[in-house]
């Protein structure tokens, strides 16, 4: 797969699934969770994301069960999915400590001015 | 293995709570197989997310699960060939069409009407309102996707759509003589063939990344500028039938600004699939956007040079030399890039560092 900037709804899914196996709902939950509730992911996109990922061997399906009467399908990162997070992680965090180290620099000049 | 109902089961739902949504038909709109599979878990997931929900937005789950169960009965998913192909085709289908609705913007507004066309409408604000009703949402649609703002840039696209068949039909009158040439501008990448191919292209699977977007718009600029420039150089301010016939070179030049937008779109083909990693549904995307740059006529003032009737026969030629050109391109594109591989694949590989 040709190396690409992960999609918002695609990041916030394997962040989500990054410390455990979790089900659709729980998915939607956690990710609502972690963008401070500004994303909530419809079914529909979720499980378009899914699909994809799964096809792209970034997730796998973990293990099922029924839970009152309700069938729990798990999903938990595959180990290229880690790595897929975790190149995308160490991207986002060196865009974030360029812009920190800019605003850094920036509040030590005078009136905030540039050079 | 049993089949699930088809609609969401009312026993994961209180029935006092029932939204309309969760009413609707909604499992059988999914294919049987994929149904089998995650049917019931989507029926669990579903009901759970509307329960608490207001009409509204429970009606915009359930249509977001319905465009889901489409796109996987259509094999147009993110997860299908055929979905990442029209994937890998829609930035670039955007970028000849916004190109292409560049030009013409500048050749409708801007440049005088050689062909004085204008005149024929009576007033100036009319023709200006049917020029800007095809082109503007191209181009805005590409502003918004070069900000990563798809779904923006893909109702745009619809509205260009509607807005180019509805100038055609506004624009064609009775004897007019550009009357035979309009229809294949349909064909065109801002036409309905190629701009469909762009709105059912899963928007997941579309590149917006900053590379992608930046590649969408270097190509759309790539297209617009040099024929922007032959049409502000081309320009003639009288093109009546009795003028004196086009130089040989003002014909190369013609020819070759035909041919232009197809070379432009195979070296982006090419750059994709002669890549380390080779991403190969969107190289076919690539190339599928290419083949609309078949219809790519000469400008109508072009054919009054031809005998009266014989304008079917000049844009059978044209059609069919363009059919050469376009997939002489692509082949080219296809063998440099395989040449490419196999170049890299015969070049000796570094032995690993041993410690």
């Amino acid at each position: 797969m040709a190396a690409r900037h992960l999609q918002e709804p695609t990041r916030l899914v394997l962040t989500a699934l990054a410390d455990a196996p979790r089900h659709g709902y729980a998915i939607i939950q956690e990710v609502l969770a972690i963008s401070g509730g500004r994303t909530k992911l419809l079914t529909g996109t979720l499980y378009t994301a899914l699909d994809r990922l799964l096809q792209q061997e970034l997730i796998q399906v973990d293990h099922e069960e029924v839970v009152a009467g309700k069938l729990r399908r798990y999903f938990a990162l595959t180990d290229q999915g880690r790595d897929v997070l975790t190149a995308e992680t160490q991207r986002l965090r060196a865009g974030v400590a360029e812009a920190e180290r800019r605003l850094a620099l920036s509040r030590l000049q005078p009136n905030g001015g540039t050079a | 293995m049993t089949a699930p109902p088809l609609t969401t089961p009312e026993s994961l739902l209180p029935p006092a709570r029932l939204p309309l949504a969760a009413r609707l038909p909604l499992l059988g709109l999914y294919p049987a197989k994929y149904r089998a599979t995650y049917g019931e878990e989507i029926a669990t997931v579903f009901a759970e997310t509307v329960q608490d929900l207001g009409p509204g937005t429970a009606l915009r789950e359930w249509a977001a699960l319905a465009a889901h169960a489409g796109r996987l009965r259509t094999r147009l998913s993110s997860a299908d060939p055929a979905g990442r192909i029209t994937a890998g085709a829609a930035p670039f289908i955007l970028a000849g069409g916004a190109g292409l609705s560049m030009v013409q913007l500048l050749v409708g507004l801007i440049l005088p009407d050689p062909l004085r066309r204008i005149e024929q409408w009576g007033h100036p604000a009319i023709w200006t309102a049917l020029v800007v009703a095809q082109t503007g949402p191209w181009i805005l649609a590409l502003i918004f996707a070069s900000l990563g703002r798809w779904t923006p840039a893909r109702l745009l696209v619809l509205l260009g759509i509607l807005g180019r068949i509805g100038a055609m039909l506004a624009f064609t009158t009775p004897n007019d003589p550009l009357a035979d040439v309009l229809p294949y501008d349909l064909l065109l990448p801002f036409g309905i063939l190629p701009g469909t191919v762009l709105l059912i292209a899963p928007a997941d699977a579309v590149d917006i990344s900053p590379h992608g977007r930046g590649e969408t718009v270097l190509t759309a600029l790539a297209l617009a500028v040099p024929m922007s420039v032959l049409a502000i150089f081309w320009f003639r301010p009288d093109l009546s039938p009795t003028i004196a016939p086009f130089s040989r070179t003002e014909v190369n030049l013609l020819d070759v600004t035909v041919a232009w937008p197809a070379a432009v779109m195979s070296l982006a083909m090419l750059l994709h699939l002669g890549a380390r990693r080779p991403d190969r549904p969107r190289a076919t995307g690539i190339a599928l956007a290419v083949l609309p740059w078949t219809a790519m006529l000469p400008p109508a003032s072009y054919y009054l040079l031809a005998p009266p009737g014989l304008w079917a026969q000049v844009i059978s030629y044209f059609l069919l030399r363009n059919a050469g050109v376009v997939l002489a391109f692509l082949a080219t594109a296809t063998l440099l890039a395989a040449l490419r591989h196999a170049l890299h694949r015969s070049l000796p590989t570094d032995p690993p560092e041993t410690t």
